[in-house]
């Protein structure tokens, strides 16, 4: 009997030890913002070999593992995948400990998120001698984040419902609250999906003084806002698999090759939906060197390989984006269905930091949530 | 005649327990039925009581066939081994309870709770949480609490066992007084012939029948 | 004798039992919720609490959340009459499948309830879901207290005039007072701060604090005001769950530990019985049968491609980990997650026994409740996700968030429990020569020992479907099944939601035998003490 209490108490005073261990080594460990300028090494200095590079990203974040290898033979690194919730929760994360990050490098913040991202000393400056390789539109001019894919947020279209319903499916923003276009629209709620944050951010760029009116009209035609993309793609659009009645979803420029390359076997010879190409929102995601990163050089190794042409070849039937390097080849999927959009809209990133807070609040005003 | 009858009754869940009960208790009578452990006295009780359905026979108070009455419309009353209080409710609302449920106001039921307590002779305990009496004190409590309800028979099932020798003796002679005052029919299942030859007018004897066979009731002969 | 503050038979680690829990929480609670506050500290955060939405969205909330759990209780309490106390073939089965929907993924429940009424989004989706998730909560917890009632009071009520529903409002209901209001806080508290279901079923009317929270950390990226959000969050559910513990502290009641009993001999009430069993099997495999259609279901008709594909999904790409390598990651998280909870909790619980200070240990321990995931997430990664404490390399960060989400539950079922037990026996065990703690060994084991295989149960079937967490906190290798399946609901196509759908028929699988394996080691354990057996 006296051997159990004993023990109890042995095992309880010893778990006290290792959390007042664990208290005090979070107190001797310095507070976020005191960055620790680990960018003392210069940005051309060489990783060590055969140390571990840790690359921090969201659950998207996808390429073949031969890729991955190739980094490792090409480089003598070794590449460790972090993932940690989707986009805006990595990123929040990341912010939170800027200074003493969890990993070297981070992929996957977005133009939504990157100002913010900046402003909270997150990164250390980056210019991979390959800058110059990649498409000029997509360069953020800050010196600090490298793009390395993009994507575009467009209205998807049915087009079975709408040959079969006899009337032509929209092809602006401005159609969509054509009378005629009544209850056939779903959208993605902008305070909890990315792609509906995108078409929200979408329409202002599209009416800055009157998106709100813009809203108020989509609303009196009937859209139907979704909790998520799954929500709305999966279950309420009519081609999404779930049984829905709305022909109309926010989604990406890239969903009609997607649903070729998600098809039952056979696959069916061409998608059963389409891309409505006017009022996209384009998203670019980012990479960058975290401020304080334990092996920065491995940091920076990761970047230049992420824009290579053997990656940027890899992204598109992974990540469904497109590569950011400027001629890469696109799958024979992509360039028979994705759709090219030739002005997509987009908005200053310092502006969305700024005014994202409002304009979600305006938003929300307008559509009764 | 008035009184509770026993007719013909059989009882068991499914299989017969006990066959071929005929017995009659007269308003003001103690009948004990002794039984060993086991024997099917608390089957016959909950068959009584109308929690199981009997498998034949009749149930009858007051010549009026109860058989098929729901529990709670039947006015018999039970005192299990344990009290069975009420742990949220006070000794009071223990008592009164009975009355609360046939639709005596809040204050009438207190009061018809009060006079009982003083029977049983615990007045000074009316706001006591039940969880503080002691066992004696507590089956005095479920007693008064059965009576409260007016039923016109009253079962009885090992209600002092759980108590020590003297303490039994005392309050099971001093309970069936105090039933016999108030004209209910009792019946009051013991395992103790001693218990049973102190407090009954009449004793009855469930008989085991050969393994296998359902047990029967005899009335035991009055020497 | 019942303030135990130190009589002399006790064994004296007894006094000692809340350090392990409190140390756990103050390791995987305290330290990253102070991580997260001084990040967030501002006077920025006054604006959150000021704003006259945040107080709007508690509200509505708070609304949900009560119709929610009158619900879940309305059926629930039926349900765990039937299912917890009668004997008859199948009782098993019917308890297990009810457990099935609480620790599915609340992306698999809003699949299935979708597929299941067609759609659909707002205010009385949302309760649905609630109930439906929660009943369990109510069936477990009121269910093991019911169970060691004493039948008979009932009897004795309706001998005294009662009808059998007043027999059951005046006396049942009251002697089940302490386990229904602690179900009704755990489940108030769980509609309260629920996110899953509110983003997947919910409109503008569902709003939960616990989505502004995540709103602002990862959309708005306002920390300060995410934090101020999440501590209003926080008191209200401990207010909640004080409340709901205090309600728990019942009068002595007659309780005589019968088991369980045959079904009633009145045809009505057997048919009654028979037919409620039925309907809560019914609930639950109604929105199953919906996934197992979409797992085999495509725009040619009936297939088996979901399912052939289930082990070659996205091979030769870094999205690791095909469906039966997440089965084998979720599985021993989960057991992991059931031996640290059921430790800690079970200390807790044991904890209620002895000291003041023991007490206070088991209602913090029901904290993690309260605090979001979202915050729990960020504050274990800054606190252990990086040098000097790193234990992201040990794979047990998400074994002990998800312990943490399951601890409150392991105490809910087993304070109450401990606490029905006769502490005389204690004494009596002292008496016939015991030392304190085989004395106390002798009063508690046989409870305890069933109480705890039940608990671990939950606790590693919660670990089986939690997403939030098991996403949130950074790990390298195979994602959880439940992670994977919001993955493969993540891209457009039929594969997407038809391999999901198989995988949640593999999950719902899974977490049933589990289920029924708890439940058969529990109904094992009852059998052994004796002192359960009932004259």
């Amino acid at each position: 009997m006296f051997n159990i209490s004993f023990a109890s108490r042995t095992s309880a005073i010893s778990a006290m030890l290792v959390i007042c261990a664990a208290l005090s080594a979070c107190a001797a460990s310095p507070q976020a913002g005191d960055a620790v300028p680990s960018s003392a090494s210069p940005a051309n200095e060489a990783p060590e070999p055969g140390s571990t590079v840790r690359l921090l990203t969201h659950d998207s974040f996808v390429l073949s593992e031969q890729t991955i290898a190739d980094f490792k033979a090409k480089t003598g690194l070794d590449l460790q995948v972090v993932t940690a919730g989707d986009a805006g929760s990595m990123v929040a994360g990341a912010i939170l400990a800027a200074g003493q990050p969890t990993a070297d490098v981070l992929f996957g913040v977005d133009n939504t998120l990157a100002a913010r991202a900046i402003d909270a000393a997150t990164f250390e400056p980056y210019r991979p001698a390959g800058l110059t390789d990649l498409n000029p539109a997509l360069l953020p001019g800050d010196g600090v984040l490298t793009p390395i894919d993009y994507g575009d947020v467009c209205v998807n279209v049915d087009d079975g419902w709408f040959t079969k319903a006899g009337i032509p499916a929209p092809s602006t923003l401005a159609d969509l609250t054509d009378p005629i276009y009544r209850d056939l629209l779903v959208v993605q709620d902008p305070a909890t999906s990315s792609p509906g944050l995108a078409f929200l951010l979408a329409t202002i760029s599209r009416y800055p003084d009157s998106w709100t009116d813009y809203w108020s009209a989509l609303l009196n035609n009937g859209v139907k806002v979704a909790g998520s993309w799954s929500d709305a793609y999966l279950g309420d659009f009519t081609a999404g698999g779930g049984g829905g009645d709305r022909p109309l979803v926010v989604s990406y420029a890239t969903s009609p090759p997607a649903e070729i390359v998600y098809a039952e076997d056979p696959k069916p010879t061409k998608p059963s939906t389409s891309v409505m190409t006017d009022g996209c929102y384009r998203q670019v995601e980012y990479a960058g060197v975290l401020a304080g990163a334990a092996n920065p050089a491995g940091a920076r190794a990761v970047i230049d390989w992420l824009i290579s042409p053997e990656v940027q070849q890899d992204i598109p039937l992974n990540m469904f984006v497109f590569p950011a390097r400027t001629g890469t080849a696109l799958p024979q999927v992509f360039t028979d269905f994705a759709a090219a959009v030739d002005k997509p809209l987009q908005l200053p990133a310092a502006d969305v930091a700024q005014q994202l807070p409002e304009w979600l609040d305006s938003w929300g005003t307008v559509m009764g949530r | 005649m008035s009184g509770l009858r026993l007719d013909g009754l059989a009882v068991g869940y499914r299989q017969p327990i006990v066959t071929g009960i005929d017995l009659e208790v007269c308003p003001g009578e103690v009948v004990a039925i002794l039984g060993a452990s086991g024997s099917g006295k608390s089957t016959l009780l909950s068959t009584i009581a109308g929690t199981l359905t009997p498998l034949a026979g009749r149930v009858l108070l007051d010549e009026q066939d109860v058989t098929h009455r729901p529990v709670n419309r039947r006015q018999i009353g039970i005192v299990f081994q344990e009290p069975l209080l009420f742990g949220h409710l006070d000794v009071l609302g223990n008592i009164g309870y009975g009355p609360r449920r046939q639709g005596a106001t809040r204050a009438a039921a207190a009061q018809r709770a009060r006079s009982l307590l003083d029977w049983v002779g615990l007045t000074e305990l009316a706001h006591q949480p039940v969880s503080q009496l002691s066992g004696g004190q507590a089956q005095r409590v479920a007693l008064a609490r059965a009576v409260a309800a007016e039923p016109k028979a009253m079962l009885l099932d090992e209600p002092f066992s759980a108590l020590d020798t003297d303490l039994r003796t005392r309050l099971a002679s001093d309970v069936s007084t105090r039933l016999r005052e108030q004209g209910i029919c009792t019946i009051h299942v013991t395992h103790d012939l001693q218990e049973a030859k102190a407090i009954a007018d009449r004793i009855w004897i469930l008989q085991p029948g050969v393994p296998g066979e359902p047990a029967s009731l005899v009335e035991k002969p009055q020497n | 004798m019942g303030d135990g503050d130190g009589p002399l038979n006790e064994p004296r680690w007894l006094s000692w039992a809340w350090t392990i829990p409190a140390a756990f929480l103050l390791a995987f609670l305290a330290v990253p919720a102070a991580m997260v506050v001084r990040h967030a500290l501002d006077p920025a955060a006054l604006d959150s609490l000021g704003s006259l939405t945040t107080w709007r969205i508690a509200g509505l909330a708070a609304a949900q959340a009560a119709i929610s759990t009158v619900l879940a209780l309305a059926v629930g309490i039926p349900l765990a009459n039937v299912v917890s106390r009668y004997r008859y073939r199948g009782r098993a089965l019917a308890q297990a499948l009810l457990t099935v929907p609480f620790v599915l993924p609340t992306v698999v429940v809003a699949l299935a309830l979708k597929q299941l009424l067609g759609g659909g989004s707002g205010f009385v989706l949302v309760v649905l879901a609630h109930a439906f998730v929660n009943l369990a909560v109510v069936v477990r917890i009121v269910g093991s207290q019911w169970v060691q009632l004493d039948g008979r009071a009932e009897v004795v009520a309706r001998t005294l005039g009662a009808s059998s529903w007043t027999a059951f409002r005046t006396v049942t209901v009251p002697m089940l007072r302490p386990a229904i209001a602690s179900s009704a806080a755990v489940v108030f508290t769980f509609c309260f701060t629920s996110l899953g279901i509110v983003l997947l079923l919910g409109d503008a009317s569902t709003r939960t604090l616990e989505g502004q929270v995540l709103r602002r950390t990862s959309v708005l990226l306002d920390f300060p005001g995410a934090a101020a959000l999440a501590i209003v969050q926080l008191v209200i559910v401990a207010v909640v769950l004080v409340l709901g513990a205090r309600a728990g502290r019942a009068a002595q009641q007659p309780m005589h530990a019968r088991g369980l009993r045959p079904l009633p001999s009145r045809m009505l009430a057997r048919a009654t019985v028979r037919a409620t069993a039925l309907v809560a099997v019914l609930l639950v495999l109604a929105p199953l049968a919906a996934l197992v259609v979409a797992s085999v279901r495509s725009s040619n008709g009936w297939t088996a491609s979901w399912w052939t594909m289930l082990g070659s999904i996205d091979a030769g790409t870094t999205r690791v980990g095909s469906p039966l390598e997440a089965l084998r990651t979720s599985a021993s998280f989960a057991l992991i997650t059931a031996v640290i909870a059921s430790i800690i909790g079970g200390c807790a619980a044991i904890a209620v026994l002895g000291h003041r200070i023991g007490r206070v240990t088991a209602v913090l321990a029901i904290a993690p409740l309260g605090i979001s995931a979202a915050t729990i997430g960020l504050g274990t990664l800054l606190a252990y996700g990086r040098p000097p404490v790193d234990l992201r390399g040990s794979g047990l960060l998400v074994p002990m968030a998800h312990a943490l989400v399951a601890v409150p539950l392991v105490v809910a079922v087993a304070a109450p429990a401990l606490r029905s037990a006769d502490p005389r026996l204690t004494q009596v065990a002292a008496t016939l020569g015991a030392r304190p703690t085989r004395a106390f060994a002798t009063a508690y084991g046989p409870i305890l020992a069933v109480v705890m295989v039940a608990a671990a149960g939950l606790a590693a079937a919660v670990s089986l479907g939690e997403f939030g967490a098991a996403s949130f906190l950074a790990r390298e290798g195979s994602p959880t099944v439940p992670v994977q399946i919001v993955r493969l609901l993540g891209r457009p196509g039929e594969q997407s939601l038809g391999s999901a759908s198989a995988l949640a028929v593999v999950l719902t699988i899974a977490t049933l035998v589990l289920v029924l394996a708890v439940d058969a080691l529990g109904r094992r354990a009852q059998g052994i003490p004796s002192w359960r057996s009932a004259s």
